[in-house]
């Protein structure tokens, strides 16, 4: 503390010397983590569609123009066989867009659901990552509808007791991930 | 800490000159006045209704009086505000709540919403409504699990395999296996719905008692009813105007909040324009999440949003100092 | 050097007790509402915030002898901005699952007013020693603040601590203090409790 306060271009220097340490420390952080960090995301990314799409072991883009909710549509594939197809929707519910990826094999069926991200009621909608709710859609081929009370049928799946408005918007979904895999067969 | 014991002169605010009507009084008359819809509540809903009821009261009244003990303050349950908590809380509670639910939402409504804050006279927001409230946010599912009338119930059981039944109000969302409710239905109380709030017929009679009582006065209930029946009018249908007023006005909890809740002295204005403004703000919020919200019901939402409102309301239009101008506030 | 110990101990004892930042001080409220919903994420946010704590008291006392008093909140914000940044790196890098449940509110830690207040009224004026004492005493009391707070609604509002369930299936957890209210209602709570214990202490000392 030489002095009063120095000169305006004094202060600046100061201040862009300590800019400069923090930006030098937070470059060798970066250095140290960012591998890491890009191979978290591209497994965790990668991990959902082998969740959903256990038979393929690499993923392609398909290219086009998708509707809402459907975002992303990703080919399958086992070696050079195509397998199926990996769509990722994001219908809204309760509280905001709920980003799911859905598996659909070649047959049309629905081989798995997962739910990548949500802002669902806790203890409500958010029981849409139990097995118990999105394990239902695995098998069904057709239009889906949603019951809320007694022993659910081919094509229907039970609601989340008290979360009727979240399991439908999961249903839209899957419903929306069907339909556009079939379009994609009917086109080719 | 201790200012209130040495000071010489007592702030307090008005009023100051008390009339004969005690607390006790007034209380003992909203009880009587709530009898005929706890009586409709059993004949619909059998004793289960009525256990539910016990429940709660007692559980208010158990709180309060324990609360005095530990805190060594003046015993407060003979002023009966307690029981009146008590009534209305189980009276907005579908019948099948399990027993131990309901006496929780009695202890948070005393405890929490009146004895934190002061107790009565102090309370920020309507106990009962608060309590329910809780419990809706607590246990969603068992909050709206309601019961078509006449269901055969377990008295203390947990009725969780009965057929639930939609309410009347579920029509007004587009719930598929709603059907709605006739006129007389809605009118005498043959439908699905918490237990207190079903009959139109005896929770007006138990309104028009109050009124000829004037233990509250008709600026509530009429422009809060009104509002939330214009606002379905409105508001509720296909286009604009299409919606139908009564069916909004008599199903859910309108009737019951609009008599018994939102006249609350406590959390209410105490003008007779504040009233109206308080009771529209009301209106129009319960009709908005009714028509466009989440919540198949929003009266309590509605009310408890503008209970917190209140001192503003207070505040912007004051009452009429006695003995000072008419010219100011217009009447 | 004895002296110095006690000295030492007494500032950790106060940032923990007599001065907690969240129940006495009221301080860094944003996420003690926010991220309490779990006893995991109370922990994860209430250590991640000590380490940024004791590293910014740390930094801003070495260097409170060469920062102009001018643009000593500026250079205190680049100081904290820094170490969270390298927390938030850390977490993403080698504890993705924390770093993905507490989300925003790692990177909010710079604008947790605990950290600027201590840099500013205990670090800026105490040695090096003594403030990372301070930092760590402050992190730990808000840590165990946040984790009572986390544990009292995670068991209420989740039927579990630590994700173990507690009381079997036939549990019907109160939902609403896992969501916003319930922060309020039980922060609220614990306040008074302890506001009582004292006030009681008080009277007993006399």
């Amino acid at each position: 503390m030489k002095g009063k306060a120095g000169s305006i271009v004094k202060l600046a220097a100061v201040l862009c010397g300590f800019a400069l340490i923090a930006t030098l420390i937070l470059t060798v952080c970066n250095y140290v983590t960012a591998d890491r960090i890009s191979f978290l995301a591209a497994q965790a990314k990668d991990e959902a569609k082998r969740t959903v799409l256990p038979a393929a072991d690499r993923f392609a883009d398909v290219n086009g123009e998708f509707s809402a909710p459907v975002k992303m549509v990703y080919e399958g594939k086992k070696g050079v066989d195509p397998v199926g197809y990996c769509v990722s929707v994001a219908p809204s519910g309760y509280g905001g867009a709920i980003e799911l990826m859905v598996g659909v094999d070649d047959a049309g069926k629905v081989t798995g659901v997962s739910v990548i991200s949500m802002s669902e009621t806790p203890g409500l909608g958010a029981k849409a990552k139990d097995v118990s709710f999105y394990g239902q859609y695995t098998g069904k081929s057709e239009h889906i509808s949603v019951i809320k009370s007694g022993i659910a049928k081919e094509n229907e799946i039970n609601a989340i007791s008290g979360a009727t408005i979240t399991s439908k918007a999961v249903t839209a979904g899957v419903n929306a991930a069907l339909e556009t895999v079939a379009g994609l067969k009917g086109g080719n | 800490m201790s200012m209130e014991n040495n000071n010489k002169l007592l702030v307090s605010y008005a009023p100051h000159l008390r009339g004969e009507d005690s607390i006790a009084k007034t209380m003992g008359n909203v009880v009587f006045a709530l009898i005929p819809a706890l009586v409709g509540a059993v004949y619909f809903f059998g004793f289960r209704a009525l256990i539910l009821t016990l429940v709660t009261v007692l559980s208010c009244v158990l709180s309060e009086y324990i609360w005095d003990r530990l805190t060594k303050k003046e015993n407060t349950i003979t002023d009966l505000s307690a029981v009146v908590t008590g009534v209305l809380l189980s009276f907005c509670l579908p019948v099948t709540l399990p027993l131990y639910m309901a006496a929780i939402g009695g202890v948070f409504a005393i405890i929490i919403v009146k004895m934190f804050f002061g107790g009565v006279g102090q309370n920020i927001v309507n106990p009962a409504l608060a309590a329910r409230a809780f419990l809706l946010a607590s246990w969603p599912v068992d909050m709206t699990r309601f019961v078509a009338p006449f269901s055969r119930l377990s008295l203390f059981g947990a009725n969780a395999d009965v057929v639930s039944g939609a309410t009347p109000l579920a029509v007004v969302k587009g719930a598929e296996d709603a059907v709605a409710a006739s006129y007389t239905d809605l009118f005498f109380g043959n439908v699905a719905g918490c237990i207190g709030e079903v009959s139109a017929l005896l929770l007006l009679i138990g309104g028009a008692y109050l009124l000829i009582r004037r233990i509250i006065t008709p600026v509530i209930p009429l422009v809060y009813i009104a509002t939330v029946g214009l606002f379905g009018w409105m508001f509720g249908g296909e286009g604009l105007f299409a919606g139908d007023f009564i069916y909004h006005i008599l199903s859910g909890g309108v009737i019951l909040a609009g008599f018994f809740m939102a006249t609350d002295y406590v959390t209410s204005p105490m003008t007779a324009w504040g009233a109206a403004v308080y009771a529209f703000g009301a209106g129009l919020i319960t009709g908005v999440i009714r028509i466009f919200g989440g919540y198949p019901e929003g009266a309590t939402y509605g009310i408890l949003v503008m209970n917190i409102v209140t001192p503003l309301i207070d505040k912007a239009i004051k009452p009429r100092v006695f003995g000072k101008g008419r010219k100011a506030v217009a009447k | 050097m004895a002296e110095q110990k006690k000295s030492n101990l007494a500032v950790l004892k106060n940032g923990l007790l007599n001065e907690n930042p969240t129940f006495i001080q009221l301080l860094g409220m944003c996420p003690t509402l926010a991220v309490t919903t779990s006893v995991a994420n109370a922990i994860g946010m209430g250590l991640s915030a000590t380490f940024v704590l004791a590293c910014s008291n740390l930094a801003v006392s070495l260097i409170r002898k060469i920062v102009p008093d001018k643009i000593r909140i500026a250079t205190y914000v680049i100081v904290i901005a820094a170490f969270v940044s390298v927390v938030d790196m850390l977490l993403k890098a080698y504890l993705p699952a924390l770093s993905a449940s507490l989300g925003m509110f790692i990177p909010l830690i710079v604008v947790n007013c605990i950290i600027l207040a201590r840099a500013e009224s205990f670090a800026s004026k105490n040695k090096a020693l003594p403030s990372v004492f301070d930092g760590i005493g402050m992190g730990l009391g808000f840590t165990c603040a946040l984790t009572i707070l986390g544990t009292v609604r995670e068991i209420l509002g989740n039927g579990t601590f630590l994700g173990l369930s507690l009381f079997g299936a036939a549990y019907k957890p109160a939902i609403i203090f896992i969501l916003p209210p319930g922060a309020f209602l039980v922060l609220g709570s614990l306040i008074a409790l302890l506001n009582l214990i004292r006030d009681k202490r008080k009277e007993a000392g006399k």
